[in-house]
């Protein structure tokens, strides 16, 4: 197989705090290769976000963060880009969705204008091209009757459909990889699925990447290759979808798959992690997870868990991983 | 335009006025009667014409040195509207270009800027004025510049408020994210926004430029004296506001329904700037 479009190693996103430095995201490696869908779970403020924003250094407040480690799209360093090449590689090879369409579009513009912006950023189009290309986007996620469509004003859009205008915007360069930030998570559960739907087709039409940022199990199940589970800024547990179901080797993975609600199963009560994560500024020593672990043992108190390959393609950071 | 006036007959008032206030100071020298700077004596502080001791050869009646008031009001609307535009304008782009760099980038850059703000709201503007009178000697352009290092930080602190409020949004992200330069999401995406808001804060100004043009006159630094403006003309007529009401109320009515006008416009421009608002009217 030839190397992966996009390499993380060992990222880490801290901000400066008095004069010790609070790692958000804290040695995060993980590979995406062409055309596939990375899932990246994890409970909310885990710095699964985060994570997703630093692949395009757009993290906030850019002045005191630090950034440390390596992102290769192609082969080239994000994190050591000039101003203009990161222009460049923003929007033409890496685009986003985010969480929430109603603050996704600035309201004062059409959303005609606002697709062309992002396509005149990096091509030269003249009028009745970019019109044409405009409503070719919005023909490509399915918004029935684009050429009117293109002269609306956000406002006078469903939230769902303002999410597929906002992945018109994404997807109108093209790009060759797509961070998808909690996507779905406001639109309801029918618009979601077609949603989730639209964006497999569109992956399917260009063989774009994506990673898919959620907390949500059954989107994973249903997008995922593979999965990458984020706890308390590390990547606990990477593995094909598959497998993650199956075998779960990391503990904290097998709880919150078991905070599942099944169908058929009649449990009185789901199941749930006792305590809640660490905060940056107080993080354990050993196994960021050991304080709520039902199997932790006195070595996880201690020392850092190593990163210890299952199979080829399943690792966990644990001292004693879950066998099925 | 008939629909348009049954709607908002507030607005399309307003709209009459403000344009029949600008047409009067550009025509000026067409419209009016006498020459506002060229007074007969004998015929000093005439009342206005329909009094019993009025003449229709002079409407609004005259002043202590027998000049015509209407003609004075019409010269007096160029200096006012000259003085407002241009301060306006000046103070406008200066401060809410800096406040919208200051909100957006942030940093030291913001910490600098918004120091110089606290400088120029500290300023105390009649010192300056008299001390650029002194200086320089009183012009039309002084009124201007004293006018806008003051107004500018007005704008500069609304604009940058505004611009924090704005770069909230996630399109600010997704603006970045799809390869836009800072100077770009500034000017296409931050500017729209918060337009509506410094267009009404400019409107609100006018009000205040009148009258800080009006306290300059009066301290005579300002326009030089024969030249009428409306704020000289009540400051002359206030000693005789007992018995020759006209020299005051004229000029007072000419400043009262200037701003009233000019703010409702503003606040009918905001509703137009606005697409949510401006939705109804379309359809």
């Amino acid at each position: 197989m030839s190397a992966p479009m996009l390499q993380v190693k060992n990222l880490r996103v801290g901000w400066r705090r008095d004069d010790q430095v609070l790692y958000a995201v804290d040695d995060v490696s993980f590979d995406i290769n062409v055309g596939e869908t990375l899932g990246l779970v994890g409970e909310s403020g885990c710095g699964k976000s985060t994570t997703g924003l630093a692949l395009m250094r757009l993290t906030p407040r850019a002045n005191d963060t630090q950034l440390e480690g390596q992102v290769l799209f192609e082969g080239r360093n994000v994190l050591s880009m000039r101003d203009q090449e990161l222009r460049s590689l923003r929007g033409r090879d890496i685009s986003m969705v985010l969480q929430d369409p109603m603050t996704s579009l600035n309201p004062v513009f059409n959303i005609g204008d606002q697709i062309a912006e992002g396509i005149r950023q990096h091509s030269a189009s003249n009028g009745t091209d970019m019109r044409g290309r405009v409503i070719d986007a919005l023909r490509r996620v399915r918004i029935p009757d684009a050429e009117s469509r293109a002269r609306a004003y956000p406002h006078q859009l469903s939230g769902g459909m303002k999410q597929r205008v906002v992945g018109a915007v994404a997807i109108a360069s093209q790009p060759k990889l797509l961070i998808a930030d909690e996507p779905t998570t406001s639109l309801d559960v029918t618009i979601q699925a077609q949603y989730l739907n639209l964006l497999k087709e569109l992956q399917r039409e260009s063989n774009m990447a994506m990673l898919f940022v959620t907390h949500d199990f059954g989107v994973v199940a249903r997008m995922c290759n593979r999965v990458c589970v984020m706890y308390a800024g590390q990547i606990v547990e990477t593995a094909l979808v598959r497998d993650l179901f199956k075998r779960a080797a990391h503990w904290y993975t097998a709880a919150l798959i078991g905070g599942i609600p099944k169908l058929g199963r009649n449990s009185e009560r789901l199941a749930s992690i006792q305590g809640s994560p660490p905060r940056p500024e107080e993080m354990p020593t050993g196994c960021r997870f050991a304080p709520r672990c039902p199997n932790v043992q006195a070595r996880c108190r201690e020392q850092s868990p190593p990163v210890v390959k299952i199979d080829h393609a399943h690792e966990v950071r644990c001292w004693f991983p879950r066998t099925a | 335009m008939m629909a348009f006036a049954r709607k908002s007959p507030l607005l399309a008032i307003s709209m009459v006025l403000c344009v029949t206030f600008v047409l009067i100071a550009l025509f000026a020298p067409w419209l009016a009667p006498h020459d506002p700077m060229v007074g007969e004596l004998l015929e000093r502080l005439m009342p206005p014409a329909w009094n019993v001791d009025g003449n229709w050869r002079h409407p609004l009646g005259t002043d202590i040195l027998g000049r015509d008031i209407l003609s004075r009001l019409m010269y007096g609307a160029q200096v006012s509207l000259a003085v407002c535009a241009l301060a306006i304008l000046i103070a406008g782009f200066i401060g809410s270009s800096l406040g919208i760099i200051a909100g957006y980038v942030g940093g030291v850059v913001d910490s600098i800027i918004m120091r110089i703000v606290d400088l120029a709201i500290s300023l105390p503007i009649i010192l300056l004025a008299l001390l650029f009178g002194v200086l320089f000697g009183p012009s039309l352009g002084n009124i201007v510049i004293i006018i806008s290092l003051v107004l500018w930080s007005q704008f500069a602190r609304m604009a940058r408020g505004e611009t924090l409020k704005v770069k909230q949004n996630d399109y600010i992200d997704l603006a970045r994210a799809a390869g836009c330069s800072a100077l770009r999401i500034m000017v296409t995406h931050v500017v729209p926004n918060v337009a509506g808001s410094l267009i009404v804060l400019a409107t609100l100004q006018v009000g205040t430029v009148i009258i800080m043009e009006a306290s300059l006159s009066f301290l005579g630094v300002g326009v030089p004296p024969p030249w009428p403006a409306w704020g000289s003309m009540i400051a002359e007529g206030r000693s005789y506001v007992v018995s020759a009401w006209w020299l005051c109320i004229f000029p007072g009515l000419a400043v009262l329904l200037t701003v009233l006008s000019v703010n409702v416009l503003g606040d009918g421009l905001t509703d137009a700037l606005n697409p949510a608002t401006r939705e109804g009217r379309r359809r």
